[in-house]
């Protein structure tokens, strides 16, 4: 997570669209659910998503084999990295021992663009011995700060890494055999892990990220459709970046654009599971909010903007299958959100109105939701639907993490899967709203 | 390169496994159906338990009319309880069909209604009876609010006995009812009064107005 500047890029409001989005949106849940039934409304898209979990188990299990572990070359190349910093003297001494203390078998340059940092960054940084300072006098953002640092590193083997960003030992040396082995590849990704997973939001984002990074990140690229080029740690070809066309610095995600702008550039994203990196992430939901709207509204724009790639065949499983199902998982997360919002706004009909009576018609509240569709059959059938591929997802993902699942990750496992969920469905639909509506982005 | 059969393997598995959760899913149903099922079934024995009683004796026999009244009140009891449990189930429910089981419901509840006349007339019974009208298919927030009341009035008097039919509900002994009470919308509370003019009310009322007409008898 770079420590961001405040920038704000004004966009186009879309009032109408966006009232009209929101009725037929709520109009089709509400008819969805009085003639469907809530139960099969929430259950349809689920089912979908288990299916793609289901694929992407599969991917993983019948071809995990096929996964080339990584061949130490005896000859590697001199490489470059480039850490853009903005306010960060709390953790940038962190990054670059972390580089340092890095077994790599040759040089390793270190560039740190200070992107007009107002907090002693700057001095800081003058301190320290074996790295390249390049400052700015104004804060421009980190696309542009990374796109300033490729263009005046000298080597061809480019990695960006985020200032809070830690790596292992053997990440560099892992990442740069792994580029060394197909001309084809334009960048090669890692295994993104939390640095800070002591608290509760901390551990459960480290079960999120052993799920995204580790065994999502492998099928997908075992099927050749890695999804983003990671802002923690990826190693870029120097070349390929350039040829490209550098960061977009007016995207709000610009390491997801990247690896999209390079697969229709026809270069091949790898991924490395033995390469780490350790990671800042939010430790509050407030700051948590922020930082997936920004990610779920950035994933959405560049859904917009490289829509031929979306059922594109030319883009192999990528563009057939991970950037659909992508999309597809919104509509689960829409049905979710909706038929939480049907039931809140029931039981405040029943119990705030308090005209609860031995009736007790159509009365799906809260309560009821909980001791009786969680101890009925159709909680039964949701929770199979759920628990038992995520259960397998999350013993894959922690084993390639090399952690452990003990008894006590029940809670946190618990919480990620029924209330976290919750929470980024939450985060998608707002994001989807502010993204039709053309807020203004902020980041 | 992945296979093509890895899609069709995952929607067998999808398929596979939303078969064994409604499998699972059917279990459970099925077992809280054949709960309200014997329900049903055991307020019918005892409902014919007290037509057989009431036929013991042709006058006001105080000894059968002491054990009628303690059956009319644990059936009633019986009848509130499992209506609140039959909507809680059938709102949860995405398997099983409780038409018939509510149909076979409200027959009981018809049942019991005349039996409490029965018992009224032969034993001299002060039981307030109540019928309540309300609409089950579509939203009716009067009839939530008219129930609310009705709840009030129960826990109040213990000799409050609450019929409550849906008049949307496609069955012939609700349609007599209806007939017979001038009933045309919903809410709507009858105190039948035996020997006397019925009470009715055809708009909201509240809980104090209703028990002004009642013999109430004070809580449970």
């Amino acid at each position: 997570m770079f420590a961001l500047g405040k920038r704000i890029l004004n966009k186009k409001k879309r009032p109408i669209e966006f009232a009209a989005f929101l009725l037929v949106s709520i109009a089709a849940a509400y008819h969805s659910f009085v003639h469907i039934g809530y139960y099969w409304t929430v259950l349809i898209p689920n089912l979908f998503l288990l299916y793609i979990t289901t694929v992407l188990l599969l991917v993983y299990l019948e071809d995990k084999d096929k996964y080339d572990y990584v061949s130490h070359e005896k000859l590697l190349p001199p490489v470059s990295i480039i850490i853009p910093s903005y306010n960060c003297k709390k953790t940038i001494g962190k990054t670059i021992q972390s580089i340092k203390n890095s077994n790599y078998a040759n040089d390793i340059e270190i560039v740190v663009v200070d992107d007009g940092s107002t907090d002693g960054t700057r001095e800081f940084l003058k301190n320290i011995r074996g790295i390249k300072l390049i400052t700015k006098q104004v804060n421009e953002g980190k696309a542009e700060a990374l796109n300033y640092g490729i263009q005046k590193c000298s080597h061809e083997h480019v990695f960006c890494i985020d200032s809070d960003s830690y790596v292992e030992k053997n990440s560099i040396r892992n990442m740069v055999c792994k580029m060394l082995s197909d001309d084809k590849y334009g960048a090669i990704t890692c295994f993104v892990k939390v640095a800070n997973n002591n608290s509760l939001l901390g551990k459960v984002q480290e079960i999120e990220y052993f799920v995204g990074f580790g065994f999502s990140a492998i099928s997908n690229y075992l099927i050749d459709a890695v999804f983003v080029t990671p802002g923690p740690l990826t190693l870029f070809k120097k070349s390929a970046v350039i040829k490209v066309g550098l960061f977009d610095a007016k995207n709000i995600t610009e390491d997801l654009e990247m690896a999209w702008r390079l697969r229709k550039n026809e270069y091949k994203i790898g991924y490395v599971y033995e390469a780490a990196v350790y990671t800042i992430v939010p430790g509050t939901f407030k700051d948590l909010w922020r930082q997936r709207i920004r990610w779920y509204r950035g994933k959405l724009s560049n859904i917009i903007k490289h829509k031929d790639m979306l059922f594109n065949p030319k883009y192999g499983y990528f563009g057939m299958f991970v950037m659909p199902f992508s999309l597809a998982s919104e509509f689960a997360a829409m049905a979710t959100v909706y038929f939480l919002m049907y039931v809140i706004g029931y039981t405040i009909y029943w119990n705030i109105l308090a005209i609860a009576s031995f009736l007790e018609l159509n009365s799906l509240t809260l309560s009821n939701l909980l001791t009786g569709v969680m101890g009925s059959s159709a909680g039964m059938i949701m929770f199979l639907i759920v628990v038992i591929p995520w259960i397998t997802v999350l013993i894959i993902s922690h084993k390639l993490g090399n952690k452990k699942m003990g008894v006590k990750d029940i809670p946190f496992i618990s919480f990620f899967l029924f209330i976290y969920s919750v929470f980024l469905s939450a985060v998608y639909v707002y994001s989807l709203y502010e993204e039709i509506y053309g807020s203004d982005y902020s980041w | 390169m992945v296979s093509k059969n890895v899609f069709v393997k995952a929607a067998l598995i999808t398929a596979i496994l939303l078969l064994i959760s409604i499998t699972i899913g059917s279990y459970i149903e099925g077992s809280a159906y054949s709960k309200f099922d014997k329900e049903i079934l055991r307020m019918n024995e005892n409902s014919e338990a007290i037509l057989i009683m009431q036929s013991f004796s042709s006058s006001n026999d105080p000894k059968i009319c002491s054990m009628i009244s303690s059956q009319i009140d644990a059936i009633n009891s019986d009848i509130y309880s499992f209506r609140s449990e039959l909507e809680r189930e059938k709102s949860t429910s995405i398997l099983m069909n409780y038409d018939a089981i509510k149909r076979r419901y409200f027959i009981a509840n018809a049942r019991l209604l005349a039996l409490t006349k029965q018992y009224n007339n032969k034993c001299n019974g002060t039981d307030d009876i109540i019928l309540f009208f309300y609409i089950s298919e579509k939203d009716c927030p009067e009839c939530y609010v008219q129930g609310k009341a009705l709840d009030d009035v129960r826990n109040a008097c213990k000799n409050a006995k609450i019929f409550s039919f849906p008049i949307d509900a496609d069955m012939q002994i609700i349609k007599s009812f209806m007939a017979y009470y001038g009933i045309e919308h919903a809410p709507a509370i009858i105190i039948d009064k035996e020997n006397e003019k019925d009470i009715a009310y055809r708009d909201l009322v509240s809980a104090p107005a209703i028990m002004n007409n009642l013999n109430c008898k004070g809580a449970d």
